[in-house]
């Protein structure tokens, strides 16, 4: 059927293609080796075993705000609508908030008379690196000075001065309230964080109580969103 | 010319399948197998426009080329002087020359064809 010259040219083809898709795996991802050792791997399955239970949670507060739909076709819908509303709201921070948490009062370090300085400055980075860490050690919902931090709260210096969501920062001592099921737990972190040692080089002094009851304002700002639209229903 | 192509994309399909890397330090070997590849099926079919086409000439045409690119490539690497660059430079112009050829010989092909209609 085929001439030997064509399986020829077919087989030489063969090899060329293989050869060039070789090239291009090796040029477009470099293949890495897994250096992880045993405990890094474990650390990993976990965070991702952490992972599926939130997802899965997610998954099943949605599934049961469905069923709540579904099973109240006409006089409870408004009202299983206005429960979710507000546990949105709650979720983006925009009502009061009570419980269990932590209290941290930011003082000077040294009174400001002693060394006849009076003004202790606290910089954006050193509260960001504290929300940071109370993040990562767990904390549910925080507020710096009065001021309730969002997903969208910036906090950021303007001209030497302290701005967090638009509100100047009063000099210290000021308090951070912090919500946490965990109070005990968060306030001993807090005790012995990179935090404190950061506002200790500043000069400032860094300390936590647990509280079994505090109140966290709500967000009263409107919140810009900038990058995202609500999609429409037929699109 | 239509089993060349299914040839090339079975060889494209084998090597996505498999997923068979190659580290990073070898690429220069895999790029000079590519080039003397390239040069061998764009011989091939030089000679074959040609009707000089010689299956055995063909075939030790690209390991002999692929032994050689290679060896330079690989003599290169232990010298620490960029030998493979004469392979290279070698494969790429006959690789030009070819496709010159090529061109000419489909050239002369048509206008002959043409001659003749008219």
């Amino acid at each position: 059927m085929f001439s030997s010259k064509k399986i020829l040219f077919g087989i030489l083809a063969c090899v060329l293609g293989f050869l060039l898709t070789l090239s291009f795996q090796t040029a477009d991802h470099p293949k890495q080796k897994d250096t992880r050792n045993v405990w890094q791997l474990r650390e990993a399955l976990s965070k991702q075993k952490m992972k599926t239970k939130k997802l899965n949670d997610e998954r099943h507060r949605v599934e049961q705000l469905l069923a709540e739909y579904q099973d109240n076709p006409n006089q409870g819908k408004e009202e299983t609508m206005k429960k979710a509303l507000h546990e949105l709201k709650k979720q983006a921070g925009l009502t009061k908030l009570s419980g269990q948490g932590i209290i941290i009062h930011v003082e000077p370090l040294i009174s400001g008379s002693l060394i006849g300085q009076k003004y202790h400055p606290v910089t954006a980075r050193l509260l960001q690196t504290l929300v940071n860490e109370l993040n990562s050690f767990g904390a549910g919902q925080i507020a710096i000075a009065g001021q309730r931090i969002i997903a969208a709260s910036p906090i950021r210096d303007v001209n030497g001065e302290v701005y967090v969501n638009d509100h100047r920062i009063p000099e210290v001592p000021f308090t951070i309230k912090v919500l946490s099921d965990h109070a005990n737990e968060l306030h001993n972190e807090m005790m012995v964080s990179d935090s404190r040692r950061e506002f200790a080089e500043a000069k400032l002094n860094l300390t936590s109580e647990a509280v079994r009851q505090l109140t966290l304002p709500a967000y009263n700002q409107p919140i810009f969103v900038q990058y995202m639209e609500p999609v429409k229903e037929n699109s | 010319m239509w089993l060349a192509i299914i040839g090339l994309m079975m060889g494209v399909s084998l090597g996505l399948l498999t997923n068979f890397h190659i580290p990073g330090q070898y690429s220069i070997y895999l790029a000079v197998a590519v080039l003397a590849g390239l040069n061998t099926l764009f011989g091939g079919a030089r000679a074959y426009l040609q009707k000089k086409f010689n299956g055995i000439a063909f075939a030790g045409g690209f390991f002999s080329n692929l032994i050689l690119a290679v060896g330079l490539a690989f003599l290169g690497v232990q010298l620490g002087v960029d030998l493979y660059l004469a392979a290279v430079f070698a494969l790429g112009v006959r690789l030009f020359h070819h496709l010159a050829e090529i061109r000419s010989q489909l050239l002369a092909g048509w206008t002959s064809r043409k001659t003749k209609e008219n």
